[in-house]
């Protein structure tokens, strides 16, 4: 069960977290959110496609790395095998919460006590001996701001699209090697018809906006649904 | 040709006069001027009736068609999900005595009918526990969808339950501001004939005389231009349905997070029912009754002991009383009127039909719109007969709940099993379903307003055996009909654990809102 606690130099000293992936570090997900700012890179190597929040409906990006419920074909052991990893994956056992004005909030970083990689073996110091940050707790801060950044951005994208009313339903069915059949339902994408059929005002908008970008790299990436075939066809 | 038809007028707003008026917008909008121009005159002083506030699932594709929201219905009307009725009281009386009407049809409905395979066995499950998931759903006060499921789309069927004075007000707005329907406030003092008997124009005091080539009555039951003006007899029906009077209240929920039943509550009094419907934000109750069986203070008194177990005083609340007459009009189309809502008729609201009505009304105006007078003349007859069909079957269809009640610890419950007072449909009907369980072709039309399942989840919820037929049955159907049961299993226990609560749902409606794809 997580344990979130404000991290903080005075309650967590010595604190040390094990860069690294692994089932028991929760990655055995077959969908992680993304955001807009991280799909070129994301692109590459992972499907990415619209689906809906359980908890308030709204549209939300997410990264189809399994074929079923618990299954992430990109993990092996401790290893995530994919030059690129999503932000939600590589911020390992930390998470933001928004504090003080809603309209200008600051960020203060949590960490779950209870993840295997937090004052295990092998780990990274967050505070130095003077109490100040290290450059690994740095590069963790950054990865936590630009999703924090980047969750906006996707809302934003993802509104536009609504409003636009070129989000469509699809249906995913997969066909693998040994016969076996899987359908993913409740997912969306981009309708292209309509997307080619943006003119005047509101193509410029939409572009200017960077969205008709974010938009391509969603349709691009769902090329790589047959290399998630293959990685899971590998372990049949 | 004959003269063309271009002006609908409208009198009179409320749920007839703005569904109306939405309806025939939204279906003969025209980017020019070239299409049916639709003006409702409503009076700034005539207050609506405000009491209907149970739908059928007929609501959400009638919003729909007018472009309206259903995020923004729920929000702005106190909306909440109707998965069916639950009749309380009406058999026996005792305090466990309750059945479920719920709104969707038996599993496998289109392919086999299960009630004989139920009646062999029925693994201790009532008819309607056995064939539908909605009254393990209803017990429990689910939701019928996720905050995930597009607008008007359900995991169950189901309908609305709406605050019928935001109602009103809510479809005006979307009329005018979205549909261009020209809304005029102003009392009318007097209808202009035509030389040809036709209406010509209504005279109002505010707004001079108003023309039209279709005029449409939703004055509510003063019935002013087809019961007034071209005095079309009514056809009262209280010899059958015996209920005239209506006492209503609205009762607050005692904290904002008290659960919202999941559908119409109905409970058998002594000479009457009370109607339980629950808003996002307060109850709609009210005691229907019989003033030949009993009077205002019993009735209140009842009412009082009912709202009494929500923490309602009603010393406190008080209460509206509403005069019914029960029954319908002659006629519903004469010559260039028609009537839509209370002025075409009303029946006690045991099943919600009065907005179903206005609805089909309004659609078949909207669809079946006569380009010249002369057209509408035929569509006219034909509205009349549609519809007279209509009233005679959901009179019928609530008959039925009075006659299948085995109380008689009151003369208002042994008087309507008078033969005397039982329609000769019903009576075929009856004699029919003793032989055999009702089926789709018992009823002719091809858009009947009660389905057949309708008939089957009122007969065998209140108790009503059909004979054992000699026939027996193929084991294809049986085991058609024992994969069914255990489908209706499956997909219950799906349910129980994947839909949320009622009023979590409608809560984060308000909050986030639906998509609509």
């Amino acid at each position: 069960m997580p344990r979130f606690e404000i991290l903080t130099s005075e309650q967590h000293p010595d604190i040390t977290v094990a860069e690294r992936y692994g089932a028991d570090c929760g990655n055995d997900v077959h969908m992680i959110p993304v955001v807009v700012t991280e799909l070129a890179p994301l692109v590459a190597h992972y499907p990415v496609v619209i689906g809906k929040d359980g908890e308030t409906g709204g549209f939300m990006l997410a990264a189809v790395t399994g074929v079923v419920e618990g299954e992430n074909l990109f993990l092996d052991g401790q290893q995530w095998r994919a030059a690129y990893q999503p932000l939600h994956a590589q911020r390992g056992p930390f998470a933001v919460q928004e504090t003080g004005d809603p309209d200008n909030p600051s960020l203060l970083v949590r960490i779950d006590l209870d993840d295997p990689r937090v004052s295990g073996d092998g780990g990274e110091r967050l505070f130095d001996e003077s109490a100040n940050q290290t450059d690994y707790m740095r590069r963790k801060n950054a990865i936590l701001a630009t999703i924090v950044d980047g969750m906006g951005k996707t809302d934003a994208f993802l509104t536009a699209c609504s409003e636009l009313d070129l989000i469509e339903p699809v249906q995913l069915q997969l066909s693998f090697k040994d016969q076996s059949n899987i359908r993913f339902d409740g997912l969306y994408s981009i309708n292209q018809e309509k997307l080619a059929a943006l003119t005047g005002d509101a193509l410029e908008k939409f572009h200017a906006a960077g969205h008709l970008r974010s938009a391509h790299f969603l349709t691009g990436s769902i090329a790589q649904i047959q290399n998630l075939v293959m990685r899971k066809n590998a372990r049949l | 040709m004959g003269r063309p038809i271009k002006d609908v007028v409208i009198v009179g707003g409320g749920s007839a006069g703005w569904i109306a008026a939405g309806t025939i917008a939204a279906a003969h909008r025209t980017e020019d001027t070239s299409g049916i121009r639709v003006t409702l005159v409503e009076s700034p002083n005539v207050p609506i009736i405000g009491v209907g506030e149970g739908t059928w699932p007929t609501m959400r594709n009638t919003l729909r068609k007018m472009g309206i929201s259903e995020t923004d219905f729920i929000r702005e009307c106190n909306a909440t999900f109707k998965q069916g009725a639950r009749f309380a009281k009406w058999v026996t009386g005792a305090a466990d005595d309750a059945y479920y009407h719920p709104l969707m049809l038996p599993q496998g409905f289109l392919q086999g009918n299960l009630v004989r395979h139920w009646q062999a066995d029925d693994q201790g499950l009532s008819f309607s526990a056995a064939v539908c998931p909605q009254d393990h759903i209803c017990d429990r006060s689910l939701a019928p969808k996720q905050i995930t499921t597009p607008e008007y789309a359900g995991v169950l069927n189901y309908a609305y339950h709406l605050d019928a004075g935001k109602f009103a007000d809510f479809v005006r707005k979307h009329c005018v501001d979205k549909l261009g329907v020209r809304h005029v406030l102003a009392d009318v003092t007097g209808v202009v004939a035509a030389d040809d008997g036709d209406i010509a124009a209504v005279e109002t005091d505010q707004a001079g005389r108003i023309t039209g080539d279709l005029f449409v009555d939703c004055t509510g039951f003063r019935s002013l231009l087809l019961g007034g003006h071209y005095g079309v007899g009514f056809k009262p029906c209280i010899d059958t349905l015996f209920i005239d009077t209506a006492l209503a209240v609205q009762v607050p929920y005692r904290d904002e997070n008290e659960q919202i039943a999941s559908q119409t509550i109905s409970t058998g009094q002594s000479a009457g029912w009370i109607w339980d419907i629950g808003l996002s934000n307060r109850r709609g109750i009210g005691h229907v009754y019989s003033s030949a069986h009993t009077d205002e203070e019993k009735a209140a008194e009842e009412l009082g002991a009912y709202i009494s177990q929500y923490g309602g005083d009603l010393g406190k609340l008080g209460y509206r009383k509403i005069p019914i007459n029960p029954g319908h009009r002659e006629k519903f189309w004469e010559r260039n009127c028609v009537a839509v809502g209370l002025s075409a008729g009303f029946l006690e609201p045991l099943e919600a039909s009065a907005l179903v009505l206005i609805e089909l009304s309004s659609g078949m105006i909207a669809e079946q719109m006569p380009v010249s007078r002369e057209a509408m003349d035929v569509v006219a007859k034909r509205f009349n007969a549609k519809f007279r069909y209509r009233w005679d079957r959901i009179i019928d269809f609530l008959k039925l709940h009075y006659i299948l009640s085995r109380r008689d610890d009151e003369a208002f419950w042994r008087d309507n099993k008078d033969p005397a007072t039982i329609p000769d449909s019903l009576k075929e009907l009856m004699t029919l379903w003793q032989y055999q369980p009702p089926w789709h072709d018992d009823f002719v039309q091809k858009d009947e307003v009660f389905p057949a399942a309708s008939y089957q989840y009122v007969l065998y919820g209140m108790g009503f055996e059909t004979q054992q037929s000699h026939l027996g049955s193929s084991s294809a159907a049986n085991a058609f009909a024992q994969a069914q049961f255990a489908e209706n299993r499956k997909i219950t226990n799906q349910m129980l654990n994947n839909l949320p609560d009622h009023r979590s749902l409608i809560s984060k409606i308000h909050q986030h809102g639906l998509q609509r794809i």
